[in-house]
């Protein structure tokens, strides 16, 4: 769907901050909606602990009129019978360990819908003793929102989350400064943290989307504007959501599919022997010679596989996929599937890698092997 | 940068670099729901020997059953295993074996007949409705994914089922759960282990990049692997739909305003008002109609006693 019809549909002004040049029309790639045309996208949600992440979710889901009928309320109950204040963020911290200590463990999945497409947004904790749930949460994002207290500023996660979206190779970066509400809604707090936290991802090679001052208790510039900070003008956080754009998919690249499998179900009366995987990227057609690395195998594609579809030419990445060969040459799970023509994949037995350690115990070189 | 070495602002051109995108190249949300699922079972299949999937008969299950028909071009090469508490709706039983006939599936049932013959059921034996649920089903499933409790297996070549011989545990068990159905399935990850006595180690559930998994596991341990969690209730319609898959006729009215949206034993599983007969229809009401605001599992009276799913969850639930 083009950006134009959706703020036709919204009657959304053009979201500023958002640059044009992450719009996929501006990259040229036209976007490949399949049969039903509805576009689902993950979202990460990170930050320091306490900073409001799980409130500013809950938040958004009340405002959105997300939740099922009688979950708020019920939430709400069980706060008054057990004397603790009701927050936004029990809506998400479903565990009891979460509730009672008022972190989040784990990441959670929350599905919502807006004028423009699915999300899935994964709520990831913040407490540094949670930090590989927050990777394993961030690692499906294809774009992230990164929430700042006003009050208390940029702290170590803020910076460390920030490190690690970066290094996971999430360019589409929303900055929320949260708790605009304890900050006196000051234009110039927000200044400070925006002009700070903008030269930190810079040194990574980062560039936001914008920044959002927001209060997650009090709504403010989440779903709807807010009335205590008329010194602001960009988008709400829903707007800004809707306002990214889906990376293309990786059609034009050289096709690159690992070898999940290979199946022959002779048991079940099947002879087909099937090169089974997903492509990372390109695509192959019906006829075309296939290279194996690290072995340099070659063959050709004699059918594309698939259970209950109409017969299929070619495959593209991102679809599971089968595949016959004219020779029965020996191919192993875990060799990659190229086309012949294309660059080769490089294949090599030593790399060069930043790598981020998240065990139990320290990195010990030589010793932790894979 | 040489052309071995493509990235992601610089693309090198492949050969068809200016041809026009073919249409089949793509994909919706169902599209992206199903290559995600369809991946994982791949990996399940390719990393255990002992695998198998739970098959509960709901709508959720036999979906999962279809994308593994999917992801293995027509056939399901492990068993299926289903956990009878004989308080099943009588339908769903035989809508089970319809499809075991008609799809050749290797299907494999376990019960608790220990807690049956003594009694200790909801509610007509002396215990609750939680105690029930975690005799007949976790108990019930872990003694027989672990081999302790008998199992049947459907021998095709005589059309009835009969003990099963084998009594190797399961290492890897495929579940139907999806994150949107309450909150501690919300925190799941797609390969999930599961210690000695059945139970969930929320706190410290192991990383999960991409679509990376951590496979391996402890002897007297094993893997649940989730294919479903990123389908929401309504993918899951829209899906049956698309793929015209078979359903029990319970999930549809039947002429008296009523049906079971969520599926599950007799005295605990109520249906509600509602007067949708197709699956279309069902599509509608849960998008625009009364249902679009309530919960799915509202029906299922063991969430709701004290405790809850989460506990039952940690002892080793679906």
């Amino acid at each position: 769907m083009a950006k134009s019809e959706i703020q036709l549909q919204s009657g959304q002004p053009p979201h500023k901050g958002i640059p044009a040049a992450q719009t996929q029309a501006a990259q040229g790639v036209p976007t490949l909606p399949g049969a039903s045309g509805v576009e689902k996208m993950n979202i990460v949600i990170v930050g320091h602990v306490d900073h409001g992440k799980s409130t500013l979710v809950g938040r958004l889901l009340a405002d959105t009129g997300s939740l099922p009928e009688g979950r708020l309320e019920a939430v709400k109950e069980d706060c008054r019978r057990n004397a603790k204040p009701f927050e936004y963020a029990f809506l998400i911290d479903a565990l009891k360990d979460e509730q009672s200590q008022g972190i989040t463990i784990d990441a959670a999945r929350v599905f919502f819908k807006s004028a423009r497409r699915h999300y899935i947004i994964i709520d990831a904790p913040g407490h540094i003793e949670f930090l590989k749930n927050m990777v394993t949460g961030a690692s499906r994002a294809e774009a992230a929102l990164l929430v700042i207290d006003a009050q208390e500023g940029i702290q170590e996660n803020s910076r460390r989350h920030g490190y690690l979206l970066s290094m996971l190779g999430i360019g589409k970066i929303v900055v929320v400064v949260n708790k605009m509400d304890l900050a006196g809604y000051s234009e110039q707090t927000f200044h400070a943290i925006q002009t700070e936290y903008r030269n930190f991802l810079t040194q990574l090679n980062v560039n936001p989307a914008g920044f959002i001052p927001v209060s997650g208790i009090g709504g403010d510039n989440v779903a709807g504007p807010s009335s205590n900070m008329d010194w602001y003008k960009g988008p709400t956080l829903l707007q800004a959501l809707d306002g990214f754009d889906k990376a293309p998919p990786m059609i034009r690249w050289p096709f690159r599919m690992p070898v999940q499998d290979v199946y022959k179900f002779t048991q079940m009366g099947d002879d087909r022997r099937i090169i089974a995987g997903t492509a990372a990227s390109g695509q192959i057609q019906v006829g075309e010679k296939v290279v194996f690395y690290p072995s340099g195998k070659t063959t050709r594609v004699k059918s594309l596989e698939t259970f209950n579809t109409p017969p299929k030419t070619g495959t593209a990445c991102g679809q599971p996929a089968g595949f016959t060969m004219e020779e029965q040459i020996y191919v192993q799970r875990g060799e990659i599937a190229a086309r012949a023509g294309e660059p080769r994949p490089k294949v090599a037995s030593r790399i060069r890698a930043s790598v981020f350690w998240l065990g139990h115990k320290p990195l010990t070189p030589k010793r932790n092997t894979c | 940068m040489t052309p071995e070495q493509p990235n992601r602002q610089n693309p090198a051109p492949s050969r068809q670099g200016n041809e026009p995108i073919p249409s089949w190249a793509g994909m919706d949300h169902l599209d992206d729901l199903e290559a995600i699922s369809v991946h994982i079972l791949r990996e399940a299949y390719a990393n255990f020997k002992h695998l198998g999937m739970l098959w509960s008969i709901g709508k959720d299950s036999t979906v999962m059953l279809w994308l593994a028909r999917k992801a293995f071009f027509g056939h399901v090469p492990f068993p299926l295993i289903h956990i009878d508490t004989s308080y099943k709706i009588p339908e769903m039983i035989d809508y089970r074996d319809r499809l075991t006939r008609e799809w050749k599936l290797n299907m494999v049932v376990g019960r608790n007949a220990q807690a049956l013959d003594g009694g200790q059921t909801f509610p007509a034996g002396a215990v609750d409705r939680l105690t029930c649920c975690r005799l007949l089903k976790s108990e019930g499933l872990k003694n027989t994914l672990e081999g302790r409790f008998p199992r049947q297996r459907f021998n095709h070549s005589i059309g009835r089922y009969e003990p099963d011989p084998g009594s190797d545990p399961f290492t890897g068990v495929i579940v139907g759960v999806r994150a949107d159905e309450e909150g501690s399935r919300s925190k799941e990850r797609y390969f999930s282990p599961r210690d000695r006595g059945n139970e969930w180690n929320v706190g410290d559930q192991p990383p999960e990049f991409w679509n990376q998994y951590k496979t391996d596991f402890a002897p007297g341990t094993h893997l649940r692997i989730h294919p479903l969690l990123d389908w929401t209730e309504l993918n899951i319609w829209e899906y049956i739909r698309r793929e015209n898959i078979p359903t029990v006729s319970l999930y549809y009215n039947q002429g008296d305003g009523t049906r079971y949206r969520s599926l599950g034993c007799h005295p605990c599983t109520k249906p509600i008002e509602s007067q949708a007969r197709t699956v279309d229809e069902i599509i509608l009401e849960l998008k625009s109609g009364r249902l679009s605001n309530t919960a799915e599992r509202a029906g299922r009276a063991q969430d709701a006693a004290g405790g809850g799913l989460e506990s039952l969850r940690k002892e080793g639930y679906m």
